[in-house]
C-alpha cells in the first residue's frame, strides 16, 4: 500500500491541520506538474489520491489504520448518541423526500405554491438537524485532537478509539452531505 | 517544435489559437473571421460546407443544415428525445445519430468536420501544418461525451494532447496577467448550449478547481425556443389562419434565425422590430419586440443556473462572499438580465474584462502552451465533475471516485468471490451523484474472472483511473499473476434495460390516454385537489385581493362544481384549466408569503 502521508511528505499521524495539508500538496503537485516523464501521469495521480484521504479526517484515519495495522480490530459499534442522530436524520431525509416527491406531481401553481407553504418550516428543521451533526462532528475532531497526543505517547492504546471514531466521523459527515442536498433541492423546487 | 493550437469546439461557435511570444493569439479564416460558426450543411452529392457559409443555409435548407451538434455528442439511447432539431435525429445500435440526405452522421463526425475547417484555416494563417490540439468541452460532459469529443479531434487529424474544461480555460485566461496574486473566483459559463460554474483558487500561478457544477443541456438555445414560442403565439393571434404554415420545419428554422438576431440586439437596444416576411404568400408580420419581454421569456432559463451555483459553492464549502470575482464568459452572459441574476446571486458585480467568445480558446491556447512548455510557472489542478462508482447489490450506487476530485486520479477496490468455485463476477461502471444506480449514467461494464477456489480466497484488483482529460480507464490486476489488464468499457454498445422500458411504459401511457373513463377520473381528481386549494390560499392571503378579483374566483370556483356533475370531460378539463389561470395571482401572493416566511425564519 502506498503511504499517502509519505506522499506528501507528512508526519503519519491522526491529526493533521487543513491548511497544512492543502499546502503540502500544492508544494508537491508545484514540483511533480512539470514531469514529462512516463512516471510523471502516475505521481500525480498518487498526490491527488493523497490529498482526497488526507484531507477528511475519516478516510485519514482509516489510512492511517490500515498502514499501521497490527492485530485486527475488534467490530465498530456506534455510539448511542450517534444512533440517535441516525434516526434523526434517516426521518428527516424522508419527510424531505416525500415533501419533494408530493411536489414534483403538482401540476398547477397555485397547488405548487399551497404546498410550498411548508416548506420554510421543513427548512428550518433542515437547518437545526444540519447544526446538530455539526456540533457532534465537531465534538468527534476535538476528541480526535486529544486522541493525538495519545498516540504520539503510545500509538497502541489510541487505536481502538480511533477505529471508532473514524467510523463514527464517516457517517457524520455522510449525513451532512445528505441534509445539504436536500436543502439544495427544496431551495431549487422553490425557485 | 511543433506547435500545439488551442481549440474551443463551442454549441454555436468554434475558434483556434496558438501562442504567440508568450501571449495567446485567435486565429482568422481567411476573411478575418475569428468565430467559425458551428454549423455544417450537406448539399447533396457534395461536398460539406462549415462554417459561415453553412449557417447561412440554414432558413434555406434546415434540414440539410446541421447546427448545434454539441447538444447530441456522446449521447446514449433514450436521452435524444425533447430536442426540436430540424434535421432528423435517429439512434443506430444505441447512438444518437443525424440523418442527412438520408446519411447517418455520428456527432463526433459532424464535430470533426468542423474541426478540420478550423485546422485548415490555422494551417492557412500560420503558413505551417498543425498537428496537435487542445480541445474544451464543458466542464460537466461525461465520460461519454469527452470520448467523442476526443475521437472527433482525431477524426480531424489531429493528436488531442488535452481535453480542457471551458470554465478552467476562462480562468486561465483571466489569470494569465495575475500570476502574483491570490484570489478566490468563480467563472459563469453560460453558452449556446451548455452552463457550467466552477470555483477556483489561484495563488502563485497554481490555478486549482475546488468545485465545478452544471448542465450539459442548458443555454442561449433554450431562450430561443422559448423566445420562438412567443413569437409564434403573437403571429397566431394576428394570424390564426397560418398555423399549418407554422408547422413546416422551415418555418421555425426562419423564425430561430429572427429570434436570435432580435436576442443579440436585445443585449444593446430596449426594443428591437422583428420582422418576418412572407408569412405566406401575400402577409407579412412585423412586431415591435421589448427587452422587458425578452426577459420574461428568459427567466425560466437563466434562473435554472441557480441551483448549480449553489452546489458548487457548497462542495467548494465556500458562501459566495468568500469569493473575490464572479468572471462571466459565454455569450449569453452578454445579456443585461444574466448578469443583474449573477449580481444577485453572488452578491457582487460580475468582472466582465473577458472577451464572453474568446476567453475560452485563449485559455485552451494557453493550456497548449503549458503543454509545449511555452507557458512556465502555471500549474493548473483540474478536477473531475462527476462521482465514479459501481453497481452494488440492491442497485445502489458506491461510490469510488466523488466528484471535484483533482484529475489524475486513481482509486483500486478488490474484489473477491462471493461463493466457493465461483468464476466470474460483472461490475457495473456508473457515474453520477444519484443513489440509485439506475439514475446514473451507465458506462459499461466488464467481467472479472475468478480462480475455482473457496469462498474469499480468490482476489482481483481493479483500478479505476481518470485521466488528466477525465477519461476513465480500468485496469484490472489478477493479484496471484501479477498481471494487469486494461478493460474496455466502450465498446459494448450499453444500453440499460431502464431505459428501454421507461419508454415502452411512456408509450403505453400515450396509448391509453384517449380512453374515456381514464381522462374523467384524472380530470376529477385535479378537480377535487384545486378546489380545496383554492380555498386555503384564500384563507391565507385572500385579503390582499381585489374584491373584483374574489368575485371573479368564486365564480371559476363554481363553474368546476357545476361541470363536476356533468361527465363531460372537455367542460371540467376547461374549467380547471380556467380556475388554474385565474389564480396566478394568488398563486404568486401565496409564494410570497412563503419566502417572507422563511427570510423571518432566517433571522
Amino acid at each position: 500500500m502506498t503511504n499517502l502521508f509519505s506522499a506528501l511528505q507528512l508526519p503519519a499521524r491522526p491529526w493533521l491541520d487543513p491548511d497544512e495539508v492543502k499546502e503540502a500538496y500544492v508544494r508537491q503537485s508545484e514540483r511533480a506538474y512539470h514531469r514529462t516523464d512516463a512516471d510523471g501521469d502516475a505521481e500525480r495521480a498518487t498526490l491527488n489520491q493523497a490529498f482526497r484521504v488526507l484531507r477528511e479526517p475519516s478516510t485519514r484515519l482509516e489510512h492511517l489504520l490500515a498502514l499501521t495495522k497490527k492485530e485486527s480490530l475488534a467490530p465498530r459499534q456506534v455510539s448511542a448518541e450517534v444512533s440517535r442522530l441516525f434516526g434523526q436524520t434517516a426521518n428527516q431525509l424522508q419527510v424531505a423526500d416525500r415533501f419533494l416527491t408530493q411536489l414534483s406531481g403538482k401540476t398547477s401553481v397555485l397547488l405548487r405554491a399551497i404546498h410550498l407553504q411548508e416548506a420554510p418550516g421543513l427548512r428550518a428543521d433542515l437547518d437545526s438537524l444540519a447544526s446538530t451533526l455539526g456540533a457532534s462532528e465537531n465534538a468527534h475532531l476535538n476528541e480526535l485532537k486529544r486522541l493525538d497526543e495519545v498516540w504520539q505517547e503510545d500509538p497502541g492504546l489510541a487505536r481502538e478509539p480511533l477505529a471508532q471514531l473514524a467510523f463514527e466521523l464517516t457517517f457524520l459527515e455522510k449525513w451532512q452531505g445528505q441534509l445539504r442536498e436536500r436543502l439544495l433541492r427544496l431551495d431549487e423546487a422553490a425557485t | 517544435m511543433d506547435d500545439i493550437v488551442g481549440i474551443d469546439l463551442g454549441t454555436t461557435n468554434s475558434l483556434i489559437g496558438v501562442m504567440d511570444a508568450g501571449f495567446p493569439i485567435l486565429l482568422a479564416d481567411a476573411e478575418g473571421h475569428r468565430l467559425t460558426p458551428s454549423v455544417v450543411y450537406f448539399p447533396p452529392g457534395d461536398e460539406p460546407v462549415v462554417g459561415r457559409a453553412a449557417a447561412r443555409m440554414r432558413a434555406v435548407a434546415p434540414e440539410q443544415t446541421v447546427y448545434s451538434i454539441k447538444r447530441l455528442m456522446g449521447r446514449r439511447r433514450g436521452e435524444s428525445e425533447k430536442e426540436d432539431f430540424p434535421y432528423p435525429v435517429a439512434e443506430v445500435d444505441g447512438h444518437t445519430v443525424v440523418e442527412v440526405n438520408g446519411k447517418p452522421l455520428r456527432p463526433e463526425e459532424v464535430s470533426s468536420l468542423i474541426l478540420r475547417k478550423l485546422k485548415a484555416d490555422g494551417e492557412a494563417a500560420l503558413g505551417r501544418s498543425i498537428g496537435r490540439a487542445v480541445i474544451t468541452v464543458p466542464a460537466y460532459f461525461n465520460d461519454f461525451q469527452r470520448q467523442a469529443t476526443k475521437q472527433a479531434g482525431e477524426g480531424a487529424g489531429f493528436i488531442v494532447e488535452r481535453i480542457i474544461n471551458e470554465p478552467t480555460a476562462a480562468a486561465l485566461a483571466y489569470g494569465l496577467d495575475r500570476l502574483e496574486e491570490r484570489a478566490k473566483i468563480a467563472v459563469y459559463d453560460l453558452g449556446g448550449g451548455t452552463f457550467d460554474i466552477s470555483i477556483l483558487e489561484l495563488h502563485e500561478g497554481v490555478f486549482r478547481v475546488l468545485a465545478t457544477n452544471g448542465n450539459t443541456r442548458l443555454g442561449g438555445d433554450d431562450i430561443d425556443r422559448e423566445l420562438i414560442r412567443l413569437l409564434k403565439e403573437r403571429i397566431l393571434g394576428r394570424h390564426p389562419e397560418v398555423r399549418a404554415e407554422m408547422e413546416q420545419p422551415g418555418f421555425t428554422a426562419r423564425l430561430r434565425h429572427v429570434a436570435h438576431q432580435a436576442k443579440v440586439r436585445l443585449s444593446e437596444e430596449t426594443a428591437v422590430q422583428v420582422d418576418v416576411p412572407f408569412l405566406t404568400n401575400n402577409q407579412s408580420f412585423s412586431y415591435l419586440l421589448s427587452r422587458q419581454e425578452l426577459e420574461a421569456a428568459a427567466r425560466p432559463v437563466v434562473r435554472r443556473t441557480r441551483a448549480h451555483c449553489l452546489r458548487s459553492l457548497d462542495d467548494a464549502k465556500l458562501d459566495a462572499r468568500q469569493l473575490d470575482e464572479v468572471i462571466l464568459v459565454g455569450g449569453v452572459t452578454r445579456m443585461p438580465m444574466v448578469r443583474q441574476f449573477v449580481a444577485e446571486l453572488f452578491q457582487r458585480l460580475p468582472n466582465i474584462t473577458q472577451n464572453p467568445d474568446e476567453a475560452v480558446a485563449a485559455g485552451a491556447t494557453i493550456q497548449a502552451g503549458i503543454l509545449s512548455g511555452q507557458v512556465q510557472n502555471v500549474v493548473l489542478l483540474d478536477v473531475t465533475p462527476l462521482s465514479l462508482g459501481i453497481e452494488t447489490f440492491g442497485g445502489l450506487m458506491n461510490v469510488i471516485i466523488p466528484r471535484n476530485s483533482t484529475i489524475p486520479c486513481k482509486a483500486g477496490e478488490m474484489f473477491t468471490n462471493a461463493v466457493a468455485n465461483q468464476r466470474s463476477m460483472q461490475i457495473t461502471v456508473l457515474q453520477g451523484e444519484r443513489e440509485l444506480a439506475k439514475d446514473n449514467w451507465e458506462l459499461g461494464s466488464f467481467g472479472i474472472d475468478f480462480e475455482p477456489v473457496p469462498k474469499g480466497m480468490a482476489r482481483v484488483g481493479v483500478q479505476f483511473e481518470i485521466d488528466a482529460n477525465g477519461i476513465l480507464h480500468v485496469l484490472a490486476r489478477d493479484t496471484k499473476t501479477g498481471v494487469q489488464t486494461e478493460v474496455d468499457l466502450h465498446s459494448a454498445v450499453d444500453v440499460s434495460d431502464e431505459a428501454v422500458e421507461k419508454m415502452i411504459a411512456e408509450s403505453l401511457d400515450h396509448a391509453f390516454a384517449d380512453m374515456g373513463e381514464r381522462v374523467w377520473t384524472e380530470t376529477v381528481l385535479k378537480s377535487n385537489e384545486l378546489l380545496p386549494a383554492v380555498r386555503s390560499a384564500l384563507t391565507l392571503v385572500g385579503d390582499q385581493l381585489t374584491p373584483a378579483e374574489r368575485d371573479r374566483i368564486a365564480e371559476l370556483v363554481r363553474e368546476v362544481e357545476r361541470a363536476l356533475p356533468s361527465h363531460d370531460v372537455p367542460r371540467l378539463k376547461s374549467a380547471n384549466q380556467q380556475l388554474d389561470n385565474g389564480t396566478q395571482h394568488l398563486a404568486t401572493l401565496l409564494i410570497d408569503r412563503a419566502m417572507a416566511e422563511a427570510a423571518r425564519r432566517k433571522k
